[in-house]
């Protein structure tokens, strides 16, 4: 899969109503033709998981999604042998094992017995596949050894069977909220991606493409306001989701314009934490963050 | 191009960004693959294959100016673009009217391209460069600022912007200064540093801007920018110590069987031990107590390390501080979880009573008024952390008390912040506490504050 250009890229990913920087599909183009993983970290919220579900959507391919967390091992992301089935096989030869016991163990490691974990399947699909691999940062880091083979060579070992190269190249994306810095081996891999709340332009453009009915006043209101919320000392900064989760409410209750009422009863849908809108609260009245 | 991009990629090795040669291959494969004039483009693509940490990328932007910078750099290309000679100084007053008239306006109408050309007139009339000086950037920056007079230049854009009121009321007049003082600063910034670049190479100006990652700059000796570079460094630094500590605890590596529950599944499978179960280590979180040395000359470092500890305060039990110049006093109260650190901090400085007689530092008498008042702080479970430079003007040092307080605790580590070849000169008595201390490290960056923290604690 190659696209013809950069703004190729922008254009699908804009159809798709993901609107992307410069940057990012500069680095969906790379990716694509350099047939490398791309690694995405930024804060929560800033749709890093939305990316690969648009980019599957826009090329039509598969998703196939490993979600990662504490305690993820190799028969959860790679392959399992299907161990009950096994037992079964090797019962129902019960009369006779001892001869057949060669022809039995090739057997029962094979193909049939094997039973396959997204990172093997998204080798082993015949057609190209998109490859999400959800919050490395949640892995241990002896556990993100198991994913160097499948990035570097886009193959697995697999003792019993050999070595399972890849039918074709997975569009791989892995992200990671950097939590903890993930290993050197790992990063070398991959091309890097930091999506970092937008500015206020695209927030605004983001705002008005999925908030159905909201005027462009609002949208902007919303976009400054929310960017000055950012630049607070915050617990929890409002993230992309969360200033579209706001839009929406604010268009529901039909406020046409930011008002300090309206904003103050609403806070609760940016903020998440009780410290946190009454800092704001108090900011706001203070005098700080004006409108109009 | 190729010599230039490894040229590049050795000024980011120089400045401790870590590139391996794959990288450096990616980053050459993928150039070959874009249109390389679209400059935007060219540094998307240079930044996904070579930097990957985004706390790199702040230098990563600073040296890709410097190497590859946005309009032709040499000396008399520029001079012959603006078509202006150097001035005579009688004339310099007129013409830096006529300048901070035409960058204002420049600035009223929002016109990118006529501010850049004012600031280059600017760069050409007040920065006095000459070929071949060995002058570094920020001499000629403050040279065409001062000249310029920031202050004038951003009153007339203010109160040209109320006159055709085109304050559409998102931003504050405060919001719009600031944000033209920004502006200003980094195009002047950028506009001298292209000339120098122009004129000696780039690796040579980038070897003499000496960038730095905000994990290596001396907090001592930090300027004000690079403190606020390495206080928004901070939290996330706190945030991967304590991720990293957590996981340190919860390592199954030296975890006890638990037999009882390994016995009982093992009936299921006719009394062969299928699967071992063990017990999840006990987390032991230590506890902590910090005294730090507030006195001028290593407050800034005191500060850092508060405010990281307290950021991953999560990780300890239980953490008690002190701040002394020559008396002690707990400031613990002031960071509370609730309070924003920037203010506790500024509580600490304002409001802790740590100077009794003279203001100079004496870490005899603290440390005995500490055993006096607070000796119940430490335990055998007590991690007691010592900020300073042992600097104590020749006062007593009392190195009898940290001996009775290493006895009494479980560790007890000394933090630096002064280089190790300083140590022990002039009023110096670090060596006189170092055998009672379990290490003593010398802490100068947010690096080696970061190892200690990762391995001591």
């Amino acid at each position: 899969m190659r696209f013809d250009s950069i703004s190729k890229v922008e254009e699908l990913l804009k159809s798709q109503g993901y609107l992307p920087s410069k940057e990012i599909a500069t680095v969906v183009y790379l990716a694509a033709i350099l047939e490398k993983p791309v690694l995405v970290e930024g804060p929560a919220g800033t749709g890093k998981t939305e990316l690969a579900k648009t980019v599957a959507h826009m090329v039509a391919m598969e998703l196939i999604r490993l979600q990662c967390y504490e305690g993820l091992d190799e028969s959860k992301a790679l392959y399992e042998w299907n161990y009950r089935k096994q037992l079964l096989r090797i019962q129902a030869k019960d009369a006779d094992v001892k001869e057949q016991w060669n022809v039995l163990s090739e057997d029962i490691f094979s193909e049939e017995y094997l039973l396959e974990r997204p990172l093997l399947r998204a080798l082993r699909t015949s057609s190209q596949c998109v490859l999400l691999i959800d919050e490395v940062d949640r892995l241990e880091v002896e556990a993100e050894a198991l994913l160097l083979e499948v990035l570097s060579d886009f193959q697995v070992s697999i003792p019993e069977l050999g070595t399972v190269t890849s039918k074709q190249i997975p569009l791989v994306f892995l992200t990671s909220n950097g939590t903890r810095d993930l290993s050197e081996a790992l990063k070398r891999r991959c091309l890097y991606l930091y999506l970092d709340y937008p500015d206020i332009d695209r927030e605004r453009a983001i705002i008005e493409s999925k908030v159905k009915g909201v005027s462009g006043i609002l949208a902007e209101q919303i976009a400054h306001y929310v960017s000055k919320l950012r630049e607070m000392d915050l617990k929890k900064k409002p993230s992309v989701s969360e200033s579209l989760d706001w839009a929406a409410s604010l268009v529901e209750m039909g406020v046409g314009a930011l008002s300090r009422e309206a904003t103050a009863s609403t806070l609760n849908i940016l903020l998440k934490y009780r410290s946190d809108i009454d800092s704001v609260k108090n900011v706001m009245e203070s005098g700080r963050v004006v409108f109009d | 191009m190729n010599e230039q991009m490894l040229g590049f990629v050795e000024a980011l090795r120089e400045a401790n960004v870590k590139i391996s040669q794959s990288e450096v291959i990616d980053a050459l494969q993928s150039v070959g693959t874009i249109d390389i004039l679209d400059r935007h483009v060219f540094r998307c693509a240079l930044g996904a294959t070579l930097v990957k940490d985004v706390q790199n990328r702040k230098l990563f932007d600073k040296l890709f100016d410097v190497f590859f910078p946005a309009a032709p750099t040499k000396y008399y290309q520029v001079i012959h673009d603006d078509d202006e000679e150097i001035d005579e100084p009688e004339l310099s007053e007129q013409r830096a009217l006529e300048i901070r008239r035409q960058l204002v306006e420049a600035l009223i109408n929002e016109d990118q391209s006529a501010i850049k050309s004012a600031i280059k007139r600017a760069v050409t009339s007040f920065s006095g460069m000459e070929n071949g000086r060995p002058v570094g950037g920020v001499y000629y920056t403050y040279r065409t600022l001062r000249q310029l007079d920031l202050e004038a230049v951003v009153k007339s854009f203010l109160s040209g912007l109320s006159q055709i009121q085109k304050n559409d009321g998102h931003e504050l007049s405060s919001d719009r200064s600031d944000k033209a003082i920004r502006l200003i600063r980094s195009e002047v910034d950028s506009e001298v540093l292209r000339r120098l670049v122009g004129d000696r190479g780039s690796s040579a100006v980038a070897k003499t801007l000496a960038l730095r990652l905000p994990e290596d700059i001396d907090i001592v000796h930090a300027s004000r920018e690079e403190i606020e570079e390495l206080h928004q460094s901070m939290i996330p630094l706190g945030k991967k110590l304590a991720t990293r500590l957590a996981r340190r605890h919860l390592s199954t590596k030296d975890a006890m069987l638990d037999f009882r529950k390994t016995v009982r599944e093992a009936m299921s499978y006719g009394g062969t031990p299928a699967s071992l179960y063990f017990r999840k280590p006990k987390i032991s979180k230590p506890e902590i107590v910090l005294l730090s040395d507030i006195s001028g000359s290593v407050a800034s470092f005191a500060r850092f390390t508060m405010q990281l500890l307290y950021v991953m305060s999560g990780s300890f039990s239980k953490m008690r501080s002190f701040v002394f110049i020559d008396t002690i006093d707990e400031v613990t109260g002031y960071f509370d979880t609730e309070s924003d650190i920037n203010d506790s901090l500024r509580n600490v400085t304002t409001k802790a009573k740590v100077v009794g007689l003279d203001g100079h530092s004496d870490y005899g008498n603290s440390f005995d008024l500490f055993e006096r008042r607070y000796l119940e702080a430490v335990t055998k479970r007590t991690t007691l952390i010592i900020c300073g430079d042992a600097r104590s003007n020749y006062h007593p040092g009392r190195e009898d008390v940290l001996r009775r307080l290493k006895e009494r605790s479980r560790h007890v580590f000394w933090l630096n912040p002064e280089p190790k070849s300083y140590w022990n000169s002039g009023d110096s008595i670090i060596s006189i506490y170092s055998p009672y201390c379990d290490g003593v490290f010398e802490c100068r960056t947010l690096r080696q504050l970061e190892e200690f923290i990762s391995n001591g604690v």
